[in-house]
């Protein structure tokens, strides 16, 4: 074994249907499909005089009913986003500026011709995208929150990135786990039967009444909606199945056209059904609304007693359980997203997010959870090859040792799959922000990193990044962006790096740049939520994710419909303001080798102006030299604690609109979740004082800044652990690199 | 997975010791690449031959090739440690 990575080379283990869905679907370039905007615009055009939430549930009827669908090769399950795999869909009523500057205009590129992240487009979709964007333009989302936010909050988002939303303007929020074991147990009939049943109870004295009529109204229709679409597929499977020669194929698309005459409208019997329905709700739900990081929740739970039901009647086997596992995941792979160019910097490699949770333990019992499902899903991972969905690992102090290692495995191929979530830091940080002790015991991961339980989180574990390298910068510079001259918020004592009189004067001018910034991302993340509740409140979000709150309470998510609420942001550049704080405290306070005037003139030239003594190089050799997080030494690593734990109280005094409207949390609160924006984040700030050049990317997630842990893996784990890692409800991030030959 | 082949399971072995000790230290969250610095240069030398080169960029995977330069070079700069 040449040990370059494991990926390359070991083999898959795959079944001839899996080899050649794979094949299939992996053939797909990623391209963009016009249909479901083009849908949607023709419903709303005249349909504008209905109450938003049944305009909503409305016109993803109308797409559900009018797109194309298609069956793929060998696949035992149907349901599909867009036209093609991973094509992606189209979301006008979020922002069509950018789909008309970069679709039809090509500014500052076509999506084909993009240096990376490269989407098809075909020349006929043209005219259909730029008839959507004249209808949409002035009528958006954006355009809404452009006229609602204080300017303070647009600069800081357009002009100063010292917080970024961008996906939060261009699209909607995801970011939850359905509750799938409720829907495939109780079949959507059961909603509409209890949909009808509270309108009927509607009681008209109260002020909300005709709120939640319509909502049980938009409940009903989306309801209906899914089904009608089932009974699609089960057309075309008939269709299908009438023309194919195979015999074994045309038996498989009878069963499946079968199978969509009851599912979702009837609870699932089997193993089978159970994921056809998990897939066709999980496609409903990518249609609605393009928010990324809907995600599973507990697979090898939930899906436990159907596979012991399998085995035990005969109908099922591992390997059986093991195929239609792959034929899931390769299904859920055919999901995509575009983004804008600007966004697609934070979001590089085209990532949907869509975690899938195994391990961890028993609810109620607390005791291991583990199962061979759970072993299943691992070898999935494995044979697939794919980067969705996200697989997630939760440890905990009873883990067995042979699933450690069988987890390890499967690491060790490379592929960055699974991840792996401590239960003894993310349980009590839930139960810290309201959880109840059964709720954290059954968390999932959302997304990326983030804890939430499948069912009862209302989503919003994703929101602004907060760009804590440049608060720091601008706390330098007297409250000033260097590169845009805008000062939103002078520091209080009037001093800059220059004329700062001790390193308390550093720290608190820091801590006060960002208590400022946190509350302009308050303020962002308020209004978008403010504007998704009054003008695209989604039905399906509501009914599928939150089915066993939102509809007693007869609200959808973003009025208060679910069990748990909180909004959730990511926190970057840690170590990079960790590491510079240090490198002042220690040069210019502790050691007197330079003069703040000396290191502010140094970052202000980037560290070349050579006629200086010290020269810009040689201030920066010493910046570099100067202790970092990461390499266990507690100066450096007590500041990105005190630095990551402000963040994380200052998010937690901002209430978000769902306070008191029925959810537990009812606040904002931190993660340290990077996707790729640290490059971006990077390119807008100047040199730092951990001898960081400008422009360059910085520290990932909580992660030592790149090449600064230098003292091995046991220390670097022994800075980040040394994080106040429990207040970080919205989830932690670490990464970390080895090589092949490391771990044989 | 029986189709490795794995002549011993030190190096996999002080891989879990690392992630329990992390984690018994109060660490939340762990996820790692795996892969050596050789082949991701490679990779970007000739993308064609490594199109299917899956890494971990941060809280999700991605195809290495497709990524941009500067996530690329991001991804090759993390350190390299050593178990």
């Amino acid at each position: 074994m040449a040990l370059g990575s494991f990926q390359i080379d070991t083999q898959p283990v795959r079944s001839e249907r899996i080899d050649r869905l794979h094949k299939y679907v992996t053939s797909f370039a990623y391209g963009i499909c016009p249909e479901r905007g083009h849908y949607l615009t023709e419903f709303y055009k005249d349909n504008m005089s209905l109450p938003a939430i049944v305009r909503r549930a409305k016109a993803i009827d109308h797409v559900l009913q009018n797109m194309s669908i298609y069956i793929m090769p060998g696949s035992l399950f149907v349901g599909n986003q867009a036209s093609k795999p991973r094509w992606a869909p189209l979301f006008p009523e979020f922002e069509v500026e950018w789909v008309e500057e970069e679709l039809i205009k090509g500014n500052p590129y076509f999506p084909d011709e993009r240096p990376a992240d490269k989407y098809i487009l075909c020349e006929e979709d043209k005219p259909v995208i730029k008839s959507m964007c004249d209808w949409w333009a002035g009528k958006t989302h954006t355009d809404t929150l452009r006229a609602r936010l204080p300017k303070d909050a647009l600069a800081t988002h357009y002009d100063l990135k010292a917080a970024d939303i961008g996906t939060y303007f261009q699209g909607g929020d995801g970011h939850f786990a359905p509750d799938h074991e409720f829907l495939f147990t109780h079949g959507i009939q059961y909603i509409i039967d209890e949909c009808q049943k509270k309108l009927e109870e509607i009681n008209w004295n109260e002020p909300d009444a005709i709120k939640k009529k319509d909502f049980y109204d938009a409940a009903v229709v989306s309801a209906n909606a899914i089904i009608r679409f089932a009974e699609r597929y089960a057309d075309l499977a008939e269709k299908t199945a009438a023309q194919e020669t195979d015999k074994a194929r045309k038996k498989e698309l009878y069963e499946m056209a079968e199978i969509c005459r009851r599912i979702p409208r009837y609870p699932a019997q089997n193993f089978r059904e159970a994921l056809q329905f998990i897939i066709l709700v999980h496609i409903c739900i990518q249609i609605e609304d393009n928010g990324a990081g809907v995600s599973f929740g507990r697979y090898d739970q939930f899906m436990y007693p159907l596979y012991k039901k399998g085995l035990a009647d005969g109908s099922l086997t591992r390997d059986l359980a093991l195929e239609l596992t792959e034929n899931f995941f390769l299904q859920i792979y055919t999901c995509n997203k575009v983004r804008s160019w600007v966004d697609t910097d934070f979001y590089r490699g085209v990532p949907m997010f869509q975690n899938l949770t195994i391990g961890g333990q028993h609810p109620v019992k607390k005791c291991d959870a583990t199962n061979e499902l759970s072993y299943i899903c691992l070898d999935a991972t494995f044979n697939t090859r794919v980067p969705q969905p996200s697989l997630t690992v939760r440890f905990h102090r009873n883990t067995p040792f042979e699933f450690k290692m069988k987890v390890a495995e499967v690491i060790r191929l490379g592929t960055g799959l699974p991840s792996i979530f401590n239960d003894e830091t993310y349980i009590p940080a839930l139960m810290n922000r309201g959880y109840e002790l059964n709720d954290a015991y059954d968390y999932c991961v959302i997304g990326c990193v983030e804890p939430g339980t499948a069912g009862l989180l209302g989503g919003r574990t994703g929101g602004a990044w907060l760009n804590c390298t440049k608060i720091l910068e601008m706390s330098l510079y007297n409250g000033t962006d260097p590169r845009t001259g805008i000062c939103l918020h002078p520091n209080k004592n009037g001093k800059d790096l220059a004329t700062f009189e001790s390193f308390e004067e550093v720290r608190e001018a820091y801590l006060d740049q960002l208590a400022y910034y946190v509350k302009m991302e308050a303020i962002l993340e308020n209004t978008i939520d403010q504007v998704w509740e009054e003008t695209l409140d989604e039905p399906m979000a509501a009914i599928f994710g939150c089915p066993t709150t939102t509809i007693p309470r007869g609200k959808p998510i973003k009025q208060g419909g679910a069990k748990y609420d909180l909004t959730g942001q990511q926190t970057i550049g840690t170590a990079n303001v960790a590491n510079s704080l240090y490198a002042i405290k220690k040069l210019v306070f502790d050691d007197k080798v330079i003069t703040g005037a000396q290191l502010k003139h140094a970052l202000e030239t980037n560290f070349s102006d050579m006629s200086t003594d010290p020269s810009g190089v040689q201030i920066k050799a010493m910046c570099l030299q100067a202790p970092k997080y990461g390499n266990d030494i507690d100066e450096v690593d007590e500041i990105a604690r005190e630095m990551l734990a402000a963040v994380a109280n200052e998010l937690v005094s901002y209430k978000n609109t769902r306070y008191g409207r029925g959810p537990i949390g009812g606040t904002l609160h931190c993660s340290t979740s990077t996707v790729s924006s640290n490059t971006p984040f990077g390119k807008v700030c100047g040199a730092t004082p951990d001898g960081r050049e400008a422009y360059t990317a910085v520290a990932d997630g909580q992660s030592p800044m790149r090449g600064t842990d230098i003292k091995g893996p046991t220390a670097a784990i022994a800075s980040v652990a040394k994080l106040n890692n429990i207040l970080l409800s919205c989830g932690s991030l670490y990464n970390m690199k080895f090589s092949p030959a490391d771990l044989v | 997975m029986s189709e490795i082949t794995v002549n011993k399971n030190d190096g996999l072995k002080r891989f879990v010791s690392l992630i329990d000790r992390y984690f018994a230290a109060g660490g939340s969250q762990m996820q790692f690449n795996i892969v050596s610095k050789k082949t991701l240069l490679e990779a970007q030398k000739d993308p064609e031959k490594y199109s299917n080169l899956l890494v971990r960029v941060a809280g999700y995977s991605a195809y290495f090739t497709q990524l941009s330069k500067e996530v690329q070079q991001d991804i090759i700069e993390r350190t390299e440690e050593k178990l």
